[in-house]
Protein backbone atom coordinates (compact mmCIF):
# COMPACT_ATOMS: atom_id res chain seq x y z
CA UNK A 1 0.00 0.00 0.00
CA UNK A 2 1.22 3.00 -0.76
CA UNK A 3 1.06 6.13 1.22
CA UNK A 4 0.41 9.49 -0.40
CA UNK A 5 3.56 11.94 0.20
CA UNK A 6 1.61 14.48 1.75
CA UNK A 7 0.33 12.36 4.24
CA UNK A 8 3.66 11.22 5.28
CA UNK A 9 4.99 14.56 6.03
CA UNK A 10 2.05 15.41 8.24
CA UNK A 11 2.89 12.44 9.82
CA UNK A 12 7.17 13.02 10.39
CA UNK A 13 5.70 16.37 11.72
CA UNK A 14 3.03 15.77 13.69
CA UNK A 15 5.51 12.86 15.69
CA UNK A 16 8.25 15.78 15.31
CA UNK A 17 5.70 18.18 17.68
CA UNK A 18 4.23 15.66 19.54
CA UNK A 19 8.42 14.44 20.93
CA UNK A 20 8.99 18.24 21.57
CA UNK A 21 5.92 19.38 23.29
CA UNK A 22 6.46 16.19 25.54
CA UNK A 23 9.42 16.51 26.49
CA UNK A 24 9.61 20.17 27.22
CA UNK A 25 6.20 19.80 29.46
CA UNK A 26 8.16 16.58 31.23
CA UNK A 27 10.42 19.12 32.23
CA UNK A 28 8.46 21.35 33.66
CA UNK A 29 7.72 22.08 37.15
CA UNK A 30 7.17 24.95 40.02
CA UNK A 31 9.16 25.03 42.86
CA UNK A 32 7.11 25.12 46.39
CA UNK A 33 9.03 28.17 48.46
CA UNK A 34 7.23 26.72 51.22
CA UNK A 35 9.61 23.59 51.27
CA UNK A 36 12.97 24.59 52.82
CA UNK A 37 15.52 21.13 53.71
CA UNK A 38 16.95 21.36 57.63
CA UNK A 39 20.41 20.97 57.23
CA UNK A 40 22.44 19.58 60.27
CA UNK A 41 26.08 20.65 59.46
CA UNK A 42 29.44 20.17 61.57
CA UNK A 43 31.04 23.00 62.48
CA UNK A 44 31.49 26.00 60.66
CA UNK A 45 34.25 27.20 62.92
CA UNK A 46 36.15 24.43 62.46
CA UNK A 47 35.64 24.52 59.01
CA UNK A 48 37.20 28.00 58.83
CA UNK A 49 39.93 27.33 61.12
CA UNK A 50 41.42 28.74 64.43
CA UNK A 51 44.13 29.69 63.37
CA UNK A 52 42.85 29.52 59.58
CA UNK A 53 46.03 27.30 58.75
CA UNK A 54 44.01 24.69 61.09
CA UNK A 55 40.99 25.07 58.88
CA UNK A 56 39.55 22.26 56.73
CA UNK A 57 39.10 25.28 54.12
CA UNK A 58 42.42 25.69 54.00
CA UNK A 59 42.87 22.07 53.15
CA UNK A 60 40.25 21.99 50.27
CA UNK A 61 41.49 25.41 49.26
CA UNK A 62 45.59 23.81 48.83
CA UNK A 63 44.54 20.41 47.06
CA UNK A 64 41.11 21.12 45.56
CA UNK A 65 40.62 24.72 44.77
CA UNK A 66 42.83 24.93 41.58
CA UNK A 67 41.31 26.84 38.68
CA UNK A 68 41.15 23.88 36.67
CA UNK A 69 39.30 21.78 39.17
CA UNK A 70 36.89 22.48 41.82
CA UNK A 71 37.70 26.82 41.60
CA UNK A 72 35.00 26.65 39.01
CA UNK A 73 31.83 28.57 39.35
CA UNK A 74 29.81 25.31 37.91
CA UNK A 75 31.34 22.48 40.28
CA UNK A 76 28.80 21.03 42.48
CA UNK A 77 31.57 22.00 44.99
CA UNK A 78 33.08 25.12 44.42
CA UNK A 79 36.04 25.78 46.01
CA UNK A 80 36.59 29.87 46.15
CA UNK A 81 40.53 30.84 47.27
CA UNK A 82 43.42 32.81 47.38
CA UNK A 83 45.25 31.27 44.29
CA UNK A 84 41.90 30.05 42.70
CA UNK A 85 38.59 31.74 42.18
CA UNK A 86 37.76 34.86 44.31
CA UNK A 87 34.60 35.73 45.66
CA UNK A 88 32.89 39.23 44.03
CA UNK A 89 33.90 41.35 46.73
CA UNK A 90 30.36 43.04 48.78
CA UNK A 91 30.66 47.24 47.93
CA UNK A 92 34.78 46.72 47.51
CA UNK A 93 37.27 46.27 44.61
CA UNK A 94 36.89 42.60 43.46
CA UNK A 95 40.14 40.36 44.50
CA UNK A 96 41.94 38.56 42.17
CA UNK A 97 43.42 35.47 41.47
CA UNK A 98 46.95 35.35 43.60
CA UNK A 99 46.13 38.54 45.06
CA UNK A 100 44.88 38.85 48.44
CA UNK A 101 44.08 35.51 51.20
CA UNK A 102 41.42 33.91 51.07
CA UNK A 103 39.03 35.59 52.73
CA UNK A 104 36.19 34.78 55.74
CA UNK A 105 33.12 35.20 53.20
CA UNK A 106 35.33 33.46 51.49
CA UNK A 107 35.83 30.28 53.32
CA UNK A 108 31.90 30.34 54.85
CA UNK A 109 30.73 29.90 51.51
CA UNK A 110 32.94 26.80 50.95
CA UNK A 111 31.55 25.88 54.24
CA UNK A 112 28.22 26.23 52.34
CA UNK A 113 29.57 24.67 49.47
CA UNK A 114 30.32 21.76 51.38
CA UNK A 115 27.49 20.92 53.49
CA UNK A 116 25.75 21.76 50.47
CA UNK A 117 27.01 18.97 48.10
CA UNK A 118 24.68 16.24 49.91
CA UNK A 119 22.64 18.12 52.41
CA UNK A 120 20.65 15.25 53.30
CA UNK A 121 23.29 12.55 53.89
CA UNK A 122 25.88 15.19 55.69
CA UNK A 123 22.36 15.78 58.00
CA UNK A 124 22.42 11.89 58.65
CA UNK A 125 26.18 11.49 59.45
CA UNK A 126 26.10 14.34 61.61
CA UNK A 127 22.34 13.55 63.30
CA UNK A 128 23.22 9.77 63.79
CA UNK A 129 26.19 9.77 66.26
CA UNK A 130 28.03 7.30 64.85
CA UNK A 131 25.09 5.66 63.66
CA UNK A 132 25.89 6.60 59.71
CA UNK A 133 29.47 6.37 59.16
CA UNK A 134 31.09 9.59 56.99
CA UNK A 135 32.44 7.19 54.49
CA UNK A 136 28.98 7.63 52.68
CA UNK A 137 29.72 11.27 51.85
CA UNK A 138 31.42 11.95 48.47
CA UNK A 139 33.70 14.94 50.67
CA UNK A 140 35.50 11.63 51.40
CA UNK A 141 34.48 8.90 48.57
CA UNK A 142 35.47 11.47 45.61
CA UNK A 143 38.93 12.36 46.87
CA UNK A 144 39.89 9.06 47.31
CA UNK A 145 38.14 7.77 43.86
CA UNK A 146 36.13 5.48 45.51
CA UNK A 147 33.56 6.70 43.64
CA UNK A 148 34.06 7.90 40.38
CA UNK A 149 36.32 11.54 40.43
CA UNK A 150 37.37 13.39 37.58
CA UNK A 151 40.78 14.56 39.91
CA UNK A 152 41.49 10.55 40.63
CA UNK A 153 42.70 9.86 43.72
CA UNK A 154 43.97 12.79 45.79
CA UNK A 155 44.09 11.35 49.05
CA UNK A 156 44.50 7.97 50.61
CA UNK A 157 42.06 6.76 53.01
CA UNK A 158 43.24 8.11 56.53
CA UNK A 159 46.26 9.82 55.46
CA UNK A 160 46.23 13.93 56.27
CA UNK A 161 43.58 15.48 54.09
CA UNK A 162 41.31 12.24 54.67
CA UNK A 163 41.77 12.54 58.50
CA UNK A 164 41.18 15.87 58.09
CA UNK A 165 37.85 15.87 56.41
CA UNK A 166 36.83 12.56 57.91
CA UNK A 167 37.39 14.11 61.83
CA UNK A 168 35.49 17.28 60.91
CA UNK A 169 32.94 15.22 59.95
CA UNK A 170 32.44 13.51 62.89
CA UNK A 171 33.09 16.82 64.75
CA UNK A 172 36.52 15.88 66.22
CA UNK A 173 38.90 18.05 63.74
CA UNK A 174 42.23 17.12 63.57
CA UNK A 175 43.41 20.55 62.68
CA UNK A 176 47.20 19.50 62.57
CA UNK A 177 46.16 16.88 59.72
CA UNK A 178 44.83 19.43 58.13
CA UNK A 179 47.40 21.73 58.17
CA UNK A 180 49.92 19.16 57.27
CA UNK A 181 47.36 17.93 54.56
CA UNK A 182 47.57 21.71 53.01
CA UNK A 183 50.78 22.13 53.02
CA UNK A 184 52.44 19.00 51.70
CA UNK A 185 54.45 19.26 48.17
CA UNK B 1 5.60 6.30 -0.09
CA UNK B 2 5.85 2.94 1.30
CA UNK B 3 5.11 2.47 5.10
CA UNK B 4 8.49 0.98 5.49
CA UNK B 5 9.65 3.70 4.20
CA UNK B 6 7.92 6.19 6.65
CA UNK B 7 8.37 4.23 9.64
CA UNK B 8 12.27 4.30 8.63
CA UNK B 9 12.20 8.36 8.20
CA UNK B 10 9.99 8.87 11.63
CA UNK B 11 12.43 6.72 13.54
CA UNK B 12 15.30 8.76 11.73
CA UNK B 13 14.03 11.90 12.55
CA UNK B 14 13.57 11.08 16.04
CA UNK B 15 17.20 9.76 16.81
CA UNK B 16 18.31 13.08 15.36
CA UNK B 17 16.26 15.31 17.32
CA UNK B 18 17.68 13.45 20.23
CA UNK B 19 21.17 12.20 19.76
CA UNK B 20 24.33 14.21 20.02
CA UNK B 21 27.08 13.56 17.41
CA UNK B 22 29.99 16.56 18.57
CA UNK B 23 30.97 17.58 22.22
CA UNK B 24 29.26 21.06 21.91
CA UNK B 25 30.92 22.11 25.18
CA UNK B 26 34.59 21.58 23.61
CA UNK B 27 33.50 22.79 20.42
CA UNK B 28 32.28 26.21 21.99
CA UNK B 29 36.12 26.53 23.86
CA UNK B 30 37.45 25.63 20.30
CA UNK B 31 35.16 28.40 18.59
CA UNK B 32 36.01 31.03 21.58
CA UNK B 33 39.62 30.66 20.57
CA UNK B 34 38.54 32.61 17.69
CA UNK B 35 40.54 32.41 13.93
CA UNK B 36 44.62 32.91 13.59
CA UNK B 37 46.26 35.60 13.70
CA UNK B 38 46.48 37.04 10.62
CA UNK B 39 49.81 36.82 9.06
CA UNK B 40 50.90 33.30 11.75
CA UNK B 41 50.32 30.39 10.11
CA UNK B 42 49.62 27.31 12.42
CA UNK B 43 52.78 25.86 13.69
CA UNK B 44 54.66 26.44 17.03
CA UNK B 45 54.25 29.86 16.96
CA UNK B 46 51.07 30.14 17.04
CA UNK B 47 48.06 31.26 19.13
CA UNK B 48 50.55 32.43 21.78
CA UNK B 49 48.78 32.75 25.09
CA UNK B 50 45.71 30.63 24.36
CA UNK B 51 45.25 27.49 25.84
CA UNK B 52 47.14 24.71 23.61
CA UNK B 53 45.77 21.63 25.08
CA UNK B 54 42.23 22.95 23.88
CA UNK B 55 42.86 21.49 20.80
CA UNK B 56 46.03 19.59 21.31
CA UNK B 57 44.76 16.44 22.87
CA UNK B 58 43.06 13.30 21.97
CA UNK B 59 40.55 13.22 19.23
CA UNK B 60 41.35 17.34 19.17
CA UNK B 61 41.62 19.19 15.47
CA UNK B 62 45.53 20.31 16.95
CA UNK B 63 48.32 18.62 14.89
CA UNK B 64 49.90 16.25 17.90
CA UNK B 65 48.46 15.54 21.42
CA UNK B 66 50.37 17.77 24.61
CA UNK B 67 50.74 16.99 28.27
CA UNK B 68 51.62 20.80 29.03
CA UNK B 69 51.79 23.48 26.84
CA UNK B 70 51.75 27.23 26.97
CA UNK B 71 53.63 30.45 26.63
CA UNK B 72 55.97 32.29 29.13
CA UNK B 73 55.51 36.18 28.65
CA UNK B 74 58.56 38.51 30.21
CA UNK B 75 56.60 41.18 32.47
CA UNK B 76 53.40 41.60 34.24
CA UNK B 77 52.87 44.97 31.96
CA UNK B 78 54.77 43.56 29.03
CA UNK B 79 53.53 40.58 27.78
CA UNK B 80 56.22 39.85 25.45
CA UNK B 81 57.28 36.42 24.93
CA UNK B 82 60.21 35.19 26.22
CA UNK B 83 62.74 33.24 23.73
CA UNK B 84 64.87 30.21 25.48
CA UNK B 85 63.39 29.83 28.92
CA UNK B 86 63.19 26.79 30.25
CA UNK B 87 59.98 25.20 31.66
CA UNK B 88 60.39 22.25 34.57
CA UNK B 89 57.30 20.54 35.55
CA UNK B 90 57.26 17.87 37.88
CA UNK B 91 54.39 16.00 38.53
CA UNK B 92 52.95 13.87 41.21
CA UNK B 93 55.42 10.55 41.03
CA UNK B 94 58.66 13.29 41.11
CA UNK B 95 59.39 12.63 37.20
CA UNK B 96 60.28 16.22 35.39
CA UNK B 97 58.90 17.06 31.69
CA UNK B 98 61.27 19.81 30.34
CA UNK B 99 60.77 22.48 27.30
CA UNK B 100 62.22 25.43 26.27
CA UNK B 101 59.88 28.35 25.00
CA UNK B 102 61.19 29.59 21.38
CA UNK B 103 61.04 33.37 20.22
CA UNK B 104 57.14 34.17 21.07
CA UNK B 105 57.31 32.41 24.35
CA UNK B 106 55.26 29.14 23.31
CA UNK B 107 56.48 26.06 24.82
CA UNK B 108 54.71 22.68 24.88
CA UNK B 109 55.71 18.60 26.09
CA UNK B 110 54.63 16.08 23.19
CA UNK B 111 51.66 13.55 25.71
CA UNK B 112 53.82 10.68 25.63
CA UNK B 113 52.93 7.23 23.58
CA UNK B 114 52.78 4.93 26.88
CA UNK B 115 50.30 5.35 29.64
CA UNK B 116 52.79 4.97 31.91
CA UNK B 117 54.94 7.65 30.78
CA UNK B 118 51.92 10.21 31.11
CA UNK B 119 52.61 12.76 33.81
CA UNK B 120 50.69 12.41 37.29
CA UNK B 121 48.12 15.60 38.22
CA UNK B 122 48.65 17.38 40.48
CA UNK B 123 52.27 19.26 38.79
CA UNK B 124 54.57 21.33 40.07
CA UNK B 125 56.11 24.16 37.62
CA UNK B 126 58.82 26.56 37.51
CA UNK B 127 60.37 28.66 35.02
CA UNK B 128 64.14 29.28 34.70
CA UNK B 129 65.60 32.03 32.34
CA UNK B 130 69.20 33.37 31.91
CA UNK B 131 69.24 36.48 30.71
CA UNK B 132 72.89 36.38 28.59
CA UNK B 133 72.70 40.35 28.43
CA UNK B 134 72.58 40.85 31.49
CA UNK B 135 73.69 37.14 32.95
CA UNK B 136 70.52 37.55 35.23
CA UNK B 137 69.22 34.53 36.01
CA UNK B 138 65.72 34.33 36.91
CA UNK B 139 63.71 31.49 38.51
CA UNK B 140 59.81 31.84 39.48
CA UNK B 141 57.89 29.05 40.83
CA UNK B 142 54.40 28.76 40.37
CA UNK B 143 52.79 28.97 43.72
CA UNK B 144 49.80 26.58 43.69
CA UNK B 145 50.10 22.99 42.13
CA UNK B 146 48.59 22.19 38.26
CA UNK B 147 44.97 20.66 39.34
CA UNK B 148 44.27 18.38 36.04
CA UNK B 149 44.86 21.01 32.75
CA UNK B 150 47.78 20.95 30.68
CA UNK B 151 47.30 24.55 29.20
CA UNK B 152 48.76 27.07 31.04
CA UNK B 153 45.61 29.49 29.75
CA UNK B 154 43.01 27.53 30.62
CA UNK B 155 43.97 28.98 34.34
CA UNK B 156 46.03 32.11 33.30
CA UNK B 157 43.33 33.97 31.18
CA UNK B 158 43.62 37.55 30.24
CA UNK B 159 42.55 39.73 31.82
CA UNK B 160 43.57 38.86 35.39
CA UNK B 161 40.40 38.78 37.82
CA UNK B 162 38.19 36.75 39.92
CA UNK B 163 39.45 33.66 37.99
CA UNK B 164 42.88 34.34 36.56
CA UNK B 165 45.94 35.62 37.81
CA UNK B 166 46.26 36.89 34.35
CA UNK B 167 48.93 35.85 32.19
CA UNK B 168 51.85 34.22 33.04
CA UNK B 169 55.38 36.53 33.51
CA UNK B 170 58.61 36.00 34.51
CA UNK B 171 58.90 39.64 36.33
CA UNK B 172 57.20 42.30 37.97
CA UNK B 173 57.37 45.60 39.26
CA UNK B 174 61.33 46.96 39.89
CA UNK B 175 62.71 43.56 37.95
CA UNK B 176 60.00 44.31 35.26
CA UNK B 177 61.10 48.45 35.14
CA UNK B 178 65.07 47.58 35.57
CA UNK B 179 65.07 45.70 32.53
CA UNK B 180 64.15 47.04 29.14
CA UNK B 181 63.64 43.40 27.41
CA UNK B 182 62.06 43.78 24.09
CA UNK B 183 61.92 40.36 22.89
CA UNK B 184 64.02 38.26 20.60
CA UNK B 185 64.31 38.67 16.85
CA UNK B 186 61.01 36.55 15.72
CA UNK B 187 59.76 35.79 12.50
CA UNK B 188 56.41 36.56 13.98
CA UNK B 189 55.11 39.69 16.73
CA UNK B 190 56.63 38.28 20.14
CA UNK B 191 53.50 40.40 21.83
CA UNK B 192 50.19 38.45 20.58
CA UNK B 193 46.81 40.33 19.42
CA UNK B 194 44.95 41.14 22.05
CA UNK B 195 48.09 41.81 24.58
CA UNK B 196 47.85 45.59 24.99
CA UNK B 197 51.78 46.42 26.19
CA UNK B 198 53.03 49.77 27.25
CA UNK B 199 55.02 51.42 24.45
CA UNK B 200 55.30 48.61 22.42
CA UNK B 201 52.92 46.78 19.52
Amino acid sequence: MNIPLRVAMASVVAVSAGLLVGGTSACSGQADPSRVTVVLAPSQDDFIGNPPAKGVSTYLEARCGSLDCHGQLGRPLRIFSSNGLRLPADGGPNPITGGSPTSTEEKIANFQAAVGLQPEEITRVVAGGGQYLPDRLYLVTKPRNQVQHKGGAVVNAQDDGDQCMVSWLIGATDGDACQRAATRK
Amino acid sequence: MTPRVLFALVVATGITAFSCTTDPQQEGYINALGPEQPGVDPGEYHRAGQPCVVCHQSGGPGKGEFAFAGTIFYGQKKPIGVDGAEVVLVDSVNRPFRARTNCVGNFFIPMPAEETGRPQFPARVTVFFADNETNEKLEVAMSSPIGRDGSCASCHKIPAGLDSPGHVYLASGQKETARKYNGAPCRVPPVPAGFAVDGVQ
